[in-house]
């Protein structure tokens, strides 16, 4: 599994980067209105840290206005991916841009038929959002369990990426399931570096050592 | 599954070694205290004896410190493996020394992810603790399972050394997961090798022979 952040924070993504556990990053537009600063910019400092798919979210809802837009985004950085939302005209421009080989990324799927049809489109990953089903009381982790089925069973090469990540116990359940991808805000990565356990046991072989220095 | 004995005690080591089944040695701050003498002439008997990885602990807890003492231990020998508590500073100094080269070992691991995430930042090895876990009523052997199964899942050659062992059924359970490595209090490496059944098949052979021996 590949762990990517979900911020356009760069202060978050260079932390990130620091620990050896960055292979990518999710923006998207509510992500970008918290940072101040012009988006474009953002997006080249964050390609300047991070080696490896940088998402950048179209906010046109016209096929031919996602492709241009996109396209737009495609030049900033050869590690650019273009974040489209799952709609028809969505699909259209997908299917556009894996002609003239951009990367993309179909955003905002709830179902799995929704990531089969991105992935049937050309799209190179597609992001369900767990969080936001579990939210209406459906199991967010039950879709990617069938996202991931279908892609074996047709041994399509389109990666997932579990986005709308609220705690551990979705990374875990993301590893478990083998899904390629989990793209973690900041907040949850430090929670799944600790275990109170592993604290205890940190404070109780210092205390130990200390009769070692003592000789 | 190889066995590994957890201890510093140079008696038991040899004692372990004798039998031909010593593939390696885990020690920490607790176990070095309990032995007399200088930790570094410790370290150097241990490698003299066992021909296989020998687990030595930093006590830093900045990511410089730990880089430092880190290197300094591994220069002892060959087969000094410099184990790391999980931490945020601990992955940071595994992610440095794992770019030179030395092996880790990333220690006090209480959940999956903390295994994964130690495994992506290029630890050698990673101990979960499955004894600490039951003692506050989790099963810690499924911890180590679930290890096993994401890193299958990526095809990560990480090695699990099943830790914190406390009797023989937390050994059987890691061989039937299929955990590489067990380490092993000496006391439970005794209780290993011995069924009453065995000792009465020995005694009923040992009765019957003499029969022969006397006709």
């Amino acid at each position: 599994m590949k762990f990517f952040i979900d911020t356009a924070n760069l202060d978050e993504i260079k932390d990130a980067a620091e620990l050896g556990l960055l292979d990518g990053v999710t923006t998207n537009p509510t992500l970008l209105a918290r940072e101040s600063g012009d988006p474009t910019d953002i997006f080249r400092k964050i390609c300047a840290i991070v080696d490896g798919p940088v998402n950048a979210e179209v906010v046109s809802l016209d096929w031919q206005g996602i492709v241009a837009e996109g396209r737009e985004l495609a030049q900033i950085h050869k590690n650019i991916v273009v974040k489209i939302p799952m709609t028809k005209d969505g699909l259209k421009a997908t299917k556009v841009f894996s002609e003239e080989g951009i990367m993309t990324n179909v955003t905002l799927i709830f179902t799995p038929l929704q990531a089969l049809m991105a992935a049937r489109a050309g799209a190179t990953f597609v992001c369900p959002f767990v969080g936001r089903l579990d939210d209406i009381a459906s199991d967010g982790m039950e879709l990617i369990s069938q996202i991931k089925q279908m892609f074996v069973n047709y041994d399509i090469h389109t990666e997932i990426i579990v986005a709308s990540i609220r705690n551990p116990i979705h990374v875990l359940e993301t590893a478990l399931i083998g899904a390629d991808i989990a793209t973690i805000p900041y907040k949850v990565i430090g929670q799944l570096l600790k275990h109170p356990l592993t604290d205890q046991g940190i404070e109780q072989f210092l205390a130990d050592w200390e009769k070692v220095r003592g000789r | 599954m190889k066995f590994f004995i957890d201890t510093a005690n140079i008696e038991q080591i040899r004692e372990a070694a004798s039998i031909g089944i010593l593939h390696g040695v885990t020690t920490n701050p607790t176990l070095i205290s309990r032995e007399s003498g200088d930790p570094v002439e410790i370290f150097k008997t241990i490698c003299e004896i066992v021909d296989g990885p020998v687990n030595a602990e930093v006590v830093a807890l900045d990511g410089d410190g730990m880089v430092r003492e880190g290197k300094e231990l591994a220069q002892l020998h060959k087969n000094i493996v410099v184990k790391i508590p999980m931490c945020r500073e601990g992955l940071k100094a595994v992610k440095t020394l794992a770019s030179e080269g030395i092996r880790t070992n990333v220690t006090l691991i209480f959940t999956a992810i903390q295994a994964l995430m130690a495994a992506r930042a290029g630890a050698s090895f990673v101990s979960p603790f499955v004894g600490r876990l039951d003692d506050i009523s989790t099963t810690g052997m499924q911890l180590v399972q679930q290890i096993k199964q994401i890193y299958e899942n990526y095809a990560i050659n990480t090695e699990i050394i099943v830790a914190s062992i406390r009797h023989p059924i937390h050994v059987v359970e890691a061989a039937l997961i299929g955990a590489d490595i067990a380490t092993i209090p000496f006391k439970v490496i005794g209780q290993l090798l011995k069924h009453p059944l065995t000792d009465q098949g020995i005694e009923q052979f040992l009765d019957d022979w003499k029969k022969v021996q006397n006709r």
